[in-house]
């Protein structure tokens, strides 16, 4: 099977000299329909690699080498208009922090419309629907207290599934989330990985997810990444990872997990 | 035998912002009850946004409740006079979640950690800083980085920093408020490990904030579930409380993120 999205000997820098040396050759891929879990401690590149993918680098960080395919061409290169009208509709993005991604001033609505409007020509009504359907399936049944409303209004784990809904409204079919559900307490994560999860079965969707939370990955993906050091140091089925961690930073971060699940389980929480 | 800590009937009101009318009231704490023994770590979990930081905060004596009181081996706080409070403040510490934001970034780490010594103690800035290297092997790190500041250091290391600083007036009680939910899960448990073995070897007394019901299993003696306001449901451990806490602890075990690939680890 032909890979939705492959990233080969990914390389990144520091834009400053001397240059400092923060993705080595990183190489990973994601297939329809499935998702793929980048892992890693902080500071480790994953989040600067996926974020490298729609050509998202913040300032002062530049790709000097390496490729990023995605339905088999190369995206890496091509000119920032046609990277922009990749973005979104073929490849969405869901950050970490809900809070700081909208705009105080604005509603939700005018946040949701300014993407919407960034890719396609609708009437207001079309519009409309699109938002509410959009809202609709991250589990929000009032669309519209929900479009009205300030972000300051809503809870973290609420503009959370917004952000998942604006991401989800055109129709991605590469979806990349930045550790998305870390700032937000464990109910909270459940349900925005449960709703990414659905979205991903009813698309076909590929999904790239970083996070530095082995039970996250272990909830949702089936292939696995670990990075350290800004080098991929495994990849493997997500079971297989688990279950027999080869690299020393696989090892621990494996171990980390193991034993934060280790007293509730002792404690007969387990089924 | 009186608890070392306790809140008893807390009450506490927010106004909700409002730039040109009154803001909404929202009553947070409805009520709220809860005790610290001498030498326990008693874990505070719930949802956020539930009022358990509020209830932290009270405890600490960084706010005050609009209702009910807060007891200090069996008096009010805030009926105690400024050398009685001081006192108080010496004996009570806190560990924030935000550790880039609970530290001045233009002191070293000595300085930081030595600040409450000098306060409560009235020595020297060079001493203090003297003093603070030991503490700093304690929590794992070196004695010269002492003189490092902030932002030569992970936000693990930072963590541990906070926690030296803590250590640092042989306080009573430590509150951990989130103290381990923005670290990494390799980082979150060597710093978990470390507040272990601080529990065993100085018999200090903990209540730690967390919405993280396995960070809580691990660590506490006892375990209570802030709900609507009030602590619903206190007991011994996570798997007692499940049985006891209702709805909310209920939800909170199923959403936890499974053991491994394929399992639905906690009911």
């Amino acid at each position: 099977m032909k890979a939705l999205l492959e990233v080969r000997g990914l390389e990144i820098e520091t834009a400053a000299r001397p240059a400092r040396e923060l993705v080595r050759g990183a190489s990973f891929s994601v297939f329809a329909g499935e998702t793929t879990c980048v892992v890693g401690a902080s500071g480790s590149g994953k989040s600067l690699s996926c974020l490298s993918v729609p050509g998202l680098l913040p300032p002062g960080v530049r790709k000097t080498g390496g490729e990023v395919r995605f339905r088999g061409e190369r995206i890496d290169n091509l000119p920032k208009e046609a990277l922009r009208r990749l973005r979104g509709t073929a490849i969405s993005m869901v950050m970490q922090n809900p809070m700081s991604c909208f705009d105080p001033v604005f509603t939700i609505k005018s946040h949701f419309l300014e993407t919407i409007a960034a890719h396609e020509r609708l009437s207001r009504r079309e519009a409309d629907e699109k938002m509410m359907s959009a809202l609709a399936e991250v589990g929000f049944d009032d669309g519209a207290k929900i479009l009205a409303a300030y972000p300051f209004q809503l809870s973290g784990g609420m503009l959370q599934r917004v952000m998942l809904a604006m991401a989800l409204s055109l129709d991605p079919a590469l979806l990349i989330a930045d550790e998305p559900t870390s700032d937000l307490d464990t109910v909270a994560q459940a349900r925005v990985l449960d709703l990414m999860d659905a979205a991903r079965r009813g698309r076909n969707m590929g999904v790239l997810l970083v996070t530095h939370d082995f039970g996250v990955a272990a909830k949702m993906a089936s292939s696995i990444v670990v990075m350290d050091g800004g080098q991929v140091v495994e990849t493997g089925e997500a079971g297989a990872i688990f279950a027999a961690p080869v690299h020393e930073s696989a090892k621990a971060l494996v171990a980390a997990h193991e034993k934060l699940c280790a007293p509730l389980a002792a404690e007969g929480v387990e089924v | 035998m009186t608890a070392l800590l306790s809140a008893v009937d807390v009450q506490r009101f927010y106004r909700r912002g409002g730039i040109f009318r009154r803001g909404e009231r929202l009553h947070v704490l409805k009520g709220a009850t809860l005790e610290i023994g001498r030498g326990k770590a008693v874990g505070l979990v719930g949802r956020s946004g539930c009022g358990k930081s509020t209830l932290g905060r009270i405890l600490l004596g960084l706010e005050r409740p609009d209702w009910g009181s807060v007891f200090f081996k069996g008096k009010d706080i805030s009926a105690k006079d400024g050398g009685e409070f001081a006192k108080f403040r010496k004996s009570v510490q806190v560990v924030f979640q935000n550790v880039q934001g609970s530290v001045n970034p233009r002191m070293t780490a000595g300085e930081i950690i030595g600040e409450p010594l000098r306060n409560f103690f009235g020595i020297s800035k060079r001493e203090a800083v003297e003093r603070s290297r030991p503490l700093l092997e304690q929590v794992g790190l070196k004695g010269s980085d002492a003189d490092k500041f902030p932002p030569h250091f992970s936000g693990g290391e930072l963590q541990r920093v906070c926690i030296a600083r803590a250590l640092a007036p042989e306080p009573e009680v430590i509150v951990f408020d989130e103290a381990v939910s923005s670290l990494d899960m390799v980082v979150q448990a060597r710093v978990l490990e470390l507040v272990q073995k601080i529990r065993d070897e100085r018999g200090l007394a903990f209540l730690f904030i967390s919405h993280d019901l396995r960070v809580v299993a691990g660590l506490c003696d006892e375990v209570a579930l802030m709900d609507g306001g009030v602590i619903a449901a206190r007991e011994r451990s996570v798997a007692t409380l499940a049985k006891t806490g209702g709805a909310t602890i209920a939800r909170m075990l199923e959403s936890l993120p499974p053991a491994g690939p394929g399992e639905r680890a906690f009911r």
